[in-house]
């Protein structure tokens, strides 16, 4: 592994323990003096100086060292976390990974303000009474304990430094080192990278054990610690990882307790579950006993290509072997099929990832929001563990901030309001993910005060976008929030108000080919629901043809085809509507659209697609059927092509696009408005 | 992120064949990922000499990856009837390192194993 790779990798673990330290805190907040988030922010913090310091992170070391100094104010009981206190440790953790970003672009001011609001709230937090901390209370009793340290080989190379660990346990109380040697090779068989050295030591010490294992901290996760006071019955075999160990936070009164096996991996796991249920930033990948690994994402979307390029191939095969009468080709390009096919889903399964890493980030904007806004505000999550495609994920985050934001400004009451409409003082806004079929619904909910139907008709009306006695339903009329500039809010807050924000939301979730569903009741709620595909590199297409050319059209978006007859043909000349079962559908001649030069073949089709609730008729020359399609991104030239989102290689080595429904339809809707201007 | 400064890893190898002493100088940063010229060094004036003397006052940076290399050669010496020395007790970094790891105590405690050989106190 390289250095850069080794860096790489440790920049991603210290996010993990930002990420961990954050959730730890807003936990903290609820509850606070809860000696388990406590633990898991200095641990984070502690983990973060120690090893940043070893990747060469001096700063974010140096900063990570003050705060966690601080911090340990808390953890030994002699202040209590008060919410200044986790607002100023909250903005502490953003500063370190805006660090970890860029560690030359880092504000100066901005981290001594940050340092001495921290030792303001500290000082104004009240101290906290020794009982609320006891796991890591001092005991009166002094104890010996013997502590075995041994490290994997590759710990030098890992960066691991076994020194600061025992510079630590001497702060502990009287400890006597001595290191183990037998290990040590001859030179002939020894290689400098590797680690041969252990360590006993002989600690004599008033700390409870968890301040002791508080020192292993920085020991990576495959190294073997054994921690025992020397009157507890004989020490376990050495297999650290083997054995189940008991939790090390868990409160040691006594100093005599028995000999425990102590492994890193297996502790930090367990005080992440003990808060399973509150959106807590999982472990990332990392498994145990290496049953995962981290994979650089871009190697994802490689290896997601090459599967493409070979879907592709194996339809050429495919195609190719229908038209050999050798058996024995047709028998292995059904083989490759199957493999390819099993390959791909393989494939896509390996860009899943959870929602959580999403909904996890969300914990944080709730929190903020509501403090900015003076209300009270509780967030719920459910189907964190709903996978999504990484793409898809990665660009979900600004849409549900913004719909979350709107909800926390607009959409609740303020504390009397609620009170005079007998709903708890606390608004509930609740997140959740399941999978329904082949999408991803996710749905924010509410229970503020709902939207206000009227309000909105009234001023859609006043910008004209509704006329006034049309008729819509509510689902209809709610599709006006999601127009460019469009607010119903009376003042305009830092937060919203200004009617930007919900486009961007559209445009983003249809840019992943989903969909943005609103329901509400007045004085209850809103509910919004966006479906999202469950991934965005194969779609499942329907093949057309005009002229000698190909098209792929996205299934989801096909309500049916029709013939168009010779009649309709001739009668639509000039306007193009059909009427399907009483409906007037517009549609559009492709043949014309694309400038082709061909006459129109005898029997045309009409695909008629649709488009948030917008219907059109696309008239091909052929429907081929189904298709399954890989998208291939268009080249600069060809991205502006407003018509086209993508093209795909068919079997036969030709091009086919792929048509892009939502400019069809907007497409058709402006002709048919010109026409009704004309006529 | 800060970087170290190159290592000057070539040793000194001073050989006087008569006597079969050669001495071995180590200079400059040497940290685990810096010693395979040093291991090569120390292989081949083992191989070579029946004492091997070790310089180490010009080490700059060291770390236990250093303190196992040395023991190595130390023990491979001994299993071949040959001796591996210090020129002088270890100071500064390397002092620092024995020290924290254990290898050296702290004055007033008893000595740790091998004391003798890092704080150049061995009976000839």
């Amino acid at each position: 592994m390289s250095g850069d790779d080794i860096t790489e990798e440790f920049r991603q673990e210290a996010q993990e323990l930002l990420a961990q330290m954050e959730a730890a805190l807003l936990d903290l907040e609820k509850t606070p003096g809860d000696s388990n988030h406590i633990n898991t922010v200095f641990r984070a913090l502690h983990t973060l100086k120690g090893s940043s310091g070893m990747f060469g992170f001096d700063d974010v070391s140096k900063f990570a060292h003050h705060v966690e100094t601080a911090f340990d104010k808390v953890r030994q009981g002699s202040a209590t976390a008060t919410a200044e206190l986790i607002a100023v440790a909250l903005r502490a953790q953003d500063h370190m990974r805006t660090q970890m970003k860029n560690p030359d672009g880092v504000d100066k001011a901005a981290e001594a303000a940050i340092l001495a609001a921290l030792e303001s709230a500290f000082d104004s937090a009240p101290q906290a009474a020794q009982t609320e901390v006891p796991v890591l209370s001092a005991c009166d009793v002094e104890t010996v304990w013997t502590i075995r340290i041994r490290l994997p080989r590759d710990s030098l190379v890992k960066g691991v430094n076994p020194l600061p660990i025992l510079d630590e346990l001497r702060t502990l109380g009287q400890a006597r080192i001595t290191p183990v040697t037998a290990d040590i090779p001859e030179l002939k068989s020894l290689d400098p990278s590797c680690c041969y050295l252990g360590w006993d030591v002989e600690l004599t010490t008033s700390q409870p054990r968890s301040a002791i294992e508080g020192a292993f901290i920085l020991l990576g996760d495959e190294a073997s610690v054994e921690v025992a006071s020397q009157n507890a019955a004989d020490v376990q075999p050495s297999d650290a990882t083997a054995s189940k160990p008991e939790t090390a936070d868990e409160p040691q009164q006594q100093p005599s307790a028995p000999a425990q096996q102590v492994d890193q991996t297996q502790n930090q796991e367990q005080n992440q579950s003990q808060q399973p249920q509150q959106g807590q930033q999982p472990q990332g990948q990392r498994g145990k006993g290496g049953s995962s690994i981290r994979v650089p994402a871009e190697r994802l979307d490689d290896l997601m290509d090459r599967v493409g390029e070979l879907v592709i191939a194996q339809s050429r095969l495919r195609q190719i072997a229908a038209n050999s009468a050798e058996q024995q080709v047709k028998s292995v390009a059904e083989e490759i099929e199957r493999l390819v096919l099993e390959l791909r889903d393989t494939s896509m399964c390996i860009r899943m990832v959870p929602i959580v890493q999403l909904f996890g980030r969300f914990r944080r904007v709730v929190h903020d929001l509501s403090r900015d806004v003076g209300k009270q505000v509780e967030l719920s999550m459910s189907g964190e563990e709903t996978e999504l495609d990484k793409t898809v994920i990665e660009q979900l985050n600004d849409p549900l901030v913004h719909l979350i934001r709107n909800s926390i400004d607009h959409g609740f009451e303020d504390a009397e309001e609620r009170a005079r409409a007998g709903k708890r003082e606390i608004g509930r806004i609740s997140l959740s993910a399941r999978h329904a079929g082949t999408e991803v619904l996710i749905t924010i909910t509410d229970d503020g005060r709902g939207l206000n139907r009227d309000r909105i008709r009234k001023r859609a009306e006043e910008r004209g976008l509704v006329a006034p006695d049309e008729v819509l339903s509510d689902t209809e009329l709610y599709q006006v929030l999601f127009l460019p500039g469009f607010s119903t809010a009376q003042s305009v807050t830092s937060l919203s108000g200004r009617g930007v924000g919900m486009d961007v939301v559209k445009r983003t979730i249809e840019t992943l080919r989903g969909k943005i569903d609103i329901a509400s009741t007045p004085g209850q709620g809103t509910e919004i629901t966006l479906r999202l595909p469950l991934t965005l590199a194969i779609i499942d297409g329907l093949m057309v043809r005009v002229g000698k050319a190909r098209y792929v059209l996205p299934l989801e978006a096909v309500e049916e085809c029709v013939e168009l007859s010779a009649e309709d043909d001739a009668r639509s000349r000039g306007r193009c509507f059909l009427n399907i079962r009483g409906d007037l559908v517009p549609f559009l001649r492709l043949r014309d659209l694309f400038a082709l030069n061909l006459p129109p073949e005898r029997f045309q089709k009409v695909v008629v697609v649709s488009w948030s609730g917008q219907k059109v008729g696309l008239v091909v020359d052929q429907v081929i059927g189904d298709h399954q399609t890989v998208i291939k991104s268009l080249s600069k030239l060809h991205r502006g092509i407003g018509m086209f989102s993508g093209a795909t290689i068919l079997g036969d080595g030709a091009v086919a696009l792929i048509l892009d429904i939502q400019h069809l339809v907007e497409y058709g809707e402006t002709q048919e408005e010109r026409l009704k201007a004309a006529s | 992120m800060a970087k170290k400064s190159l290592p000057k890893v070539a040793a000194n190898n001073k050989t006087q064949s008569a006597t079969k002493t050669g001495q071995v100088r180590l200079e400059g940063s040497l940290t685990s990922g810096e010693l395979a010229p040093v291991h090569d060094e120390l292989t081949k004036a083992i191989e070579k000499n029946k004492t091997v003397t070790l310089d180490c006052s010009a080490v700059t940076a060291a770390d236990i990856g250093l303190v196992q290399l040395m023991l190595s050669a130390r023990q491979t010496a001994r299993d071949a009837g040959k001796s591996v020395t210090l020129s002088a007790p270890a100071y500064g970094a390397l002092l620092d390192v024995l020290t924290r790891g254990g290898f050296v105590s702290a004055p007033g405690c008893p000595p740790a194993i091998e004391q003798a050989f890092w704080l150049n106190q061995e009976d000839e």
